[in-house]
């Protein structure tokens, strides 16, 4: 990610106390992933010490320190999920993609993450790509759907 | 954009937008929220417009893209105003015909309407859906009417009218008393006293105050929050400014989490929108009140759903909680005194404001007042958001809200209060939901999450899942919490992988002590909360997960060989069996059969297959023909199994069966095999129990079962009928070392009615049993037979094969209710048996030759605790009949003699120890129909077993009757994929047609051909094949 | 600050205390031993390690805290043994001996209170997670060469390589705090594999 956009970012927080976790996830959620001169300048210029940083982008699940995948798929392992089967599609995603979670293919095509509650519980089980959400998923479907994602 | 200066401002303002507004109008509301989209909503309004724009309809319809409506199983969902027609599951393709259909010509499209399960009628409006009826929507119920990215809908609708009645006729500390009066109670979990915290708040001194909204919803299966805050935004943030003013705050966050993107960005367009109407900012409608407010987005924590976590998450930190006290009301946000609440919460003060507090605590109990959102999720047909006053029980949410347990299947346990909270089964379903009644039962109300769970769901993995959960969002600052749950996790996934012991019990309840006591916040506190509510009301689940390996419900898959063979009581390895008869190897096929039980052929051909109902190819189209493989296996068996059978040299010791059902023959069997000398005892002139007198000979062919109880001779039991057994102390005298004792249930149970002894009232059992013995029996024309189970079906076809005319069962119940099994209540009405439902008998006397009854009709009434609706007589509704014969089926009891000397219970049922089958009486076993009632011949087949291991064991074996009677299976041919794909039901079974039925009693059932079989066998997923 | 004087009740002895101390504190005032693994009289209360928990009853009512972070209440009454208390701490030592169950700390503690050294799995992480050393290093020296990474079970402590690199070699003030002395095991691996090249600890 190139430094004048970084610095666009931070600047329009600046002087806010407090406002160190919403630069990283506007950073995160454009470039995908948190590069370590990144935190060294968000350090920097917000005036946070580094290991506080650290400790943020470790702690909280929307970061990642590592590169990403072209296309994020999320399956959602909340309760009623659950109950209607969401470790049988997680397999079967598992299978088709070859990666566990917290991985990425490595083509960079599919990062993999399994994450609770999207809050679509009607309609358990709930596969997520790219954000949009995929509802009453067979695992007889994913392969399908996978397919379409270059 | 006007800038509302005043509240007379806002009340014309208002009054504008009511009077531009055409009340006849038609209106499109369609549902926008999250769950809609995931369902493709959004397509479905660009269709709407592109159709609204191509029939010219452009300014004379609304189109408004509302938040979410709670009927999230049924979405996209559309309410038609002004009528209020509702459509559900509608798709692009559907929206031509709705702009025609119901907006131009004002006809209804009858396949989108909701159809009612129980009644098929379909329901028009939304108001009469019983999911919507059943509700209390005051929080919720602009959700449907209003676009939350349009603030002029929130005051067409009266919104910021309570907040302009605050400014002017109020004192803050009069907004405090009024919140106090009404009795809210926070809505996120914890239930404090909503007007005592903002008077802590208050009345701590400081210049610079906060407050906050807690949207960082987080337990798995609750979004309550994320559809108030996506669909409803403005009364969220109308409800914070009123605190605001209330408490003396200045300036307000709502923290998000990041996950609910829709919600961030309503939110912000409301906090835009109202700030240039000048409802949020400087000067408020005029008042002189200040207040701004910012949204800050969660990154990803569960733990910043606890308030000071939260906190730490807003001034840039992780999310570590801190100690209280000193609480934010004191100490909070950059040390500043703090109030933050849940959305639900703030969106309740607008409605306290504006109808007082009185009004608000009109509904709900006494220490909880108001309504309360839950999202309804899991097994329950009616999934959504349902709002309903506080003090309503479970049962009505889960059956008059949402619709009872899809699928037929059983009711277990409901999850509220997420991973802090517990399970709760039948037995407490008519609890009222409400801050303390669920505490008393070993869980909490929490933020709203209700998971309904049945009997598929294994509640040692409902808790090993939440503190796998735990585990992964602990802050992990403090030992109880990030040690304790990990520890208590890893009990639990041994439990269900097959490596729990018992002392694994004590040590989860000793962890659960450490941990929810000296946590440093609540997530580590209330963690061993599922844990221990599991513990309380489902601990034999545990014991059988540690000690017999077994997992009821199919779900631990390292436990769970295939769900069919979890299933079967005796644990016959059905996919191999049937794997075999693919390759056309029956005899192998057989040979598996029998490494489990004695009796392949007559499970074939009366088993009650509970395999069938979890088959996995259920899910899909229909699930296999097991029953009828195994009996086409059966019927070309060629005996290779008896090669592999060893008998072991005789162990000089003898043990008596009485009674030759099921469960004594198998007994005797695997007795016999052990090397013990047997001898069955069998009171009647043939063996066979059940099986033979219970059973009509059309469904289960003498010979087959001759051929079988041959078979328990030929490994060296002894069979005497004819020879009933008075006394155990005779037996023992004799010089057995060991009894079991089969006796089954052959009493019918009396229907308790006047009259009951009236002659040509029969007991159906003695009935069957008269019939199968070869006695002549009469039945005259005319026959009411009681009850709903397999006996009362099986007494009404016979007696229309002794040409009974006109055959009628009456059961109070209906048919979704009966017990007996579907394909043989089909078969009834095939043969012209008529079934009278929801009706039973009250008296019956003798008139002439006759029985004259008199019966009452029922209605189902309210749900029990087994799930089932109780039938409640309908005054009035008598009505009389006239019968030659009344066979009663409506249950059985046992009758052990007192000469036994056992201990014997309710229904004259023998009491063992549960495992081990032991009576009461030394060298004594009992099971079968004596012990648990009827039930089938499988289960009767298992206890056998269980008995046989137990006596053998009891005689100084080692309780070992494990056979390898198959050859080793090869390597699985490879799955045809090909094959695999496409919808696939089964072949017919093929029948003999019902003229030919009725004449005598010939089988009924014919079974497959070789090559439906064969085809049969290739729709098997071989789920125990799946890789574990 | 108010300076007014609490009186509370420590294992039945009145103890007198200023608003605004913790019941550590006091306890520590008047002689009074409670175990501790996190706390330092040079850093911020953190409440992490949870073997200061005591029984307190304010008027009725009951609950078991953490001391080191729990204010003085006006007639408070707490009790610092029993045997609810000593389950508690029996059972966190034992759950830091599953990381590092030679450390001598956890020892003495595991001999007081009857810990069982094998009643979990062994998993020897060595660090059991006081924080001392990233709290000392940012609240005394102000330098934050440490930091807390990752949560729940997966929570570990790092030294940052480039300012470490920095400061490390003329302080290590923190070495002393670590109570199983995983810290210069951990400082050695950082320098050895994460330094920046250009600087090498001379001397």
């Amino acid at each position: 990610m190139d430094q004048d956009r970084v610095n666009q970012i931070i600047d329009k927080y600046k002087g806010k106390a407090g406002s160190v976790i919403q630069v990283l996830l506007e950073i995160q959620r454009e470039n995908k992933w948190l590069p370590a001169e990144v935190l060294e300048t968000v350090s920097e210029k917000l005036g946070v010490p580094l290991s506080r940083i650290q400790q943020i982008v470790t702690f909280y699940k929307a970061f990642s320190v590592a590169p990403k995948g072209r296309h994020e798929i999320h399956v959602c392992q909340g309760t009623a999920c659950h109950v209607r089967g969401a470790s049988r599609l997680l397999d079967k995603v598992e299978d088709l993609t070859g990666i566990k979670p917290g991985e990425t293919s490595p083509d960079l095509k599919f990062s993999l993450k399994t994450v609770n509650c999207l809050g679509c519980c009607a309609l358990g089980p709930v596969m997520e790509i790219d954000g949009k959400a995929h509802g009453k998923m067979a695992p007889s479907k994913t392969a399908e759907i996978l397919r379409k994602y270059e | 954009m006007p800038r509302i200066k005043s509240p007379a401002d806002l009340e014309q303002f208002r009054k504008e937008l009511l009077s531009k507004a055409d009340p006849n109008r038609p209106c499109i509301a369609l549902c926008s929220g999250s769950a809609c989209n995931a369902s493709a909503s959004a397509e479905v309004a660009l269709a709407l417009e592109e159709e609204i724009e191509k029939q010219g309809l452009r300014g004379s319809v609304d189109l408004r893209r509302t938040g979410c409506h709670g009927f999230c199983e049924k979405g996209p969902i559309i309410d038609i105003h002004p009528e209020g027609i509702c459509y559900f599951n509608v798709a692009p393709e559907d929206v031509p015909e709705i702009i025609s259909e119901t907006i131009k010509n004002k006809k209804v499209v009858e396949r989108l309407l909701y159809t009612d399960p129980a009644t098929n009628e379909k329901i028009v409006y939304e108001s009469e859906i019983p999911f919507y009826k059943n509700q209390e929507r005051r929080v919720f119920q602009n959700n449907s009417k209003i676009d939350p990215k349009n603030i002029d809908d929130y005051i067409a609708v009266g919104g910021y009218s309570a907040l302009a009645k605050a400014l002017s006729n109020s004192t803050p500390e009069q907004v405090v008393d009024m919140v106090k009066a009404s009795g809210l109670r926070g809505r996120g979990g914890a239930g404090f006293s909503t007007g005592k915290k903002w008077e802590f708040a208050r009345s701590t001194p400081g210049d610079i105050k906060y407050v906050i909204v807690n949207a960082d919803e987080g337990d798995p299966g609750a979004y309550m929050d994320r559809s108030l805050l996506e669909g409803n935004p403005h009364a969220v943030l109308e409800g914070l400014t009123i605190g605001a003013y209330a408490i003396g705050s200045h300036q307000g966050y709502i923290y998000v989490r990041q996950e609910y993107p829709l919600a961030v960005k309503n939110v912000t367009i409301a906090i835009k929108q109202a700030e240039e109407y000048g409802l949020l900012g400087k000067n408020i409608l005029g008042s002189g009140f200040d207040f701004f407010v910012e949204v800050q987005q969660g990154a990803g924590a569960f733990v910043c759903g606890e308030e000071t976590a939260l906190l730490r998450s807003l001034e840039g930190k992780a999310g570590e909680p801190k100690a209280r006290p000193p609480y934010p009301a004191v100490k909070g946000l950059w040390d500043r005194p703090t109030n933050i609440n849940n959305v639900e919460t703030w969106a309740n003060i607008p409605l306290i404001i504006n109808n007082g507090p009185d009004f608000f605590a009109s509904i709900g109990t006494e220490g909880s007042k108001g309504t309360k959102i839950f999202s309804l999720v899991g097994k329950v047909n009616n999934t959504g958001l349902v709002e309903v006053p506080m003090g309503i029980s479970l049962k009505d949410i889960i059956y008059k809200v949402g619709g009872g347990v899809p699928k037929g299947k059983k009711f277990k346990a409901v999850q509220t209060g997420g991973p802090s909270g517990g399970c709760i089964p039948a037995e407490y379903l008519g609890r009222g939901v409400d801050f303390d009644e669920l505490a008393k039962v070993g869980a909490i109300m929490g933020s709203g999450g209700m998971i309904v769970m049945d009997e598929d769901t294994c509640m040692v993995d409902v808790a090993r899942y939440f503190l796998s959960f735990l585990t992964d969002e602990s802050c992990g600052k403090c030992v109880p919490c990030r040690e304790g749950i990990r520890q208590m996790l890893k009990i639990l996934t041994n439990i269900t992988i097959g490596k729990g012991k018992m002392s694994d019990i004590d040590r989860l309840e000793k962890l659960a002590r450490t941990t929810g006591a000296a946590s440093l916040c609540a997530l580590g506190k209330t963690a061993p909360s599922p844990v221990l509510s599991t513990l309380r009301y489902f601990r034999h689940e545990y014991e059988e997960h540690i000690k017999k390996h077994y997992c009821r419900a199919g779900v631990c898959k390292q436990l769970v060989k295939s769900p069919c063979q979890n299933s079967c009581p005796a644990g016959i390895d059905i996919p191999r069996y049937i794997r075999a008869i693919g390759d056309g190897k029956y005899g192998e096929a057989v040979a598996v059969i029998r490494e489990k039980i004695p009796f392949p052929a007559i499970c074939g051909y009366v088993c009650v297959h509970y395999c069938e109902a979890k088959c996995r190819r259920g899910e899909l189209e229909e699930p296999i023909a097991i029953r009828e493989l195994k009996r086409f296996a059966a019927d070309h068996d060629n005996g290779q199994w008896k090669e592999n059978v060893k008998v072991a040299s005789p162990t000089g010791k003898k043990v008596a069966v009485i009674g030759s059902g099921p469960a004594g023959l198998t007994a005797a069997y695997y007795s016999a095999v052990l090397g013990h000398d047997v001898t069955v005892f069998e009171a009647l002139p043939k063996a066979g129990g059940m099986m033979r007198v219970g059973i009509p000979t059309y469904r289960l062919p003498a010979e087959v079962l001759d051929k079988e109880i041959k078979e328990i001779e030929n490994v060296g039991a002894k069979i005497k009928t004819n020879s009933r057994v008075e006394s155990l102390d005779e037996l023992f005298a004799q010089g057995y070392d060991a009894v079991f004792v089969g006796v089954g249930a052959h009493r019918g149970t009396n229907m308790g009615i006047e009259g009951e002894t009236t002659p040509k009232i029969i007991d159906g059992i003695d009935f069957l049993r008269d019939v199968n013995l070869g006695k002549e029996v009469t039945v005259g024309d005319k026959v009411l037979v009681v009850g709903g189970g397999n006996v009362a079906i099986d007494a009404s076809r016979t007696a229309r094969r002794l040409k009974a005319k006109d055959v009628t069962i009456v059961y109070r119940r209906t048919r979704a209710e009966m017990p007996a099994s579907k394909e043989e209540i089909d078969e009834a009405l095939e043969e012209g048996v008529k079934i009278e439902y929801l009706a039973t008998p009250t008296k019956a006397m003798k008139v002439d030759g006759k029985v004259q009854v008199e019966l009452i009709r029922m209605a189902l009434g309210e749900v029990d605790e087994s799930g089932r609706r109780r039938p409640v007589p309908i005054a009035g509704s008598n009505f009389t009949g006239e019968y030659d014969l009344i066979l009663k089926a409506i249950g059985q009891e046992s009758l052990v003699p007192g000469t036994y000397g056992l201990v014997v219970e309710k229904g004259g049922r023998i009491k063992v120890d549960p495992e081990t089958l032991a009576t009461s009486r030394k060298g004594v076993y009992a099971g079968g129909d004596v012990v648990s009632g009827p039930a089938s011949v499988i289960e009767a087949i298992a206890v056998g077993r269980q008995a046989a291991i137990s006596i053998d064991k009891y005689l100084g074996g080692t309780g070992n009757i494990e056979e390898v009677l198959a050859p080793p299976e090869g390597a699985p041919a490879a799955f045809n994929l090909e094959e695999a794909e496409g919808e696939q039901f089964r072949p017919s079974i093929k029948m003999l047609p019902i003229d030919k039925r009725l004449k005598g009693y010939a089988q009924v059932v014919l079974g497959f051909d070789q090559k439906k079989a064969k085809k049969e066998t290739a729709r098997c997923l071989r789920c125990d094949l799946e890789k574990r | 600050m108010s300076t007014g004087k609490i009186t509370l009740t420590i294992d039945g002895r009145q103890v007198e205390a200023n608003e605004g101390t913790t019941i550590f504190e006091a306890a520590k005032e008047a002689g009074i031993y409670i175990p501790t693994l996190c706390n330092h009289e040079k850093l911020e209360p953190y409440g992490a390690c949870r073997i200061c928990t005591v029984e307190i009853n304010a008027g009725g009512r009951k609950n078991l805290v953490a001391s080191c972070v729990y204010p003085v209440e006006q007639s408070l009454v707490v009790t610092t043994r029993s045997e609810n208390i000593d389950e508690i701490r029996r059972t966190i030592v034992e759950m830091l001996m599953a990381h590092a169950p030679g450390a001598p700390a956890l020892q003495e503690l595991a001999r007081e209170y009857g810990a069982d050294e094998a009643a979990f799995e062994k998993e020897a992480s060595f660090c059991i997670l006081c924080g001392l050393c990233v709290r000392y290093c940012a609240e005394v020296k102000k330098k934050n060469a440490l930091a807390f990474g990752d949560q729940g079970p997966k929570r570990e402590i790092n030294f940052i390589p480039k300012i470490a690199a920095k400061e490390c070699w003329n302080c290590k003030e923190c070495f002393a705090l670590c109570p199983t002395s995983y810290l210069q095991a951990a400082f050695f691996l950082t320098e050895g594999l994460s330094f920046p090249q250009s600087s090498t600890s001379e001397g």
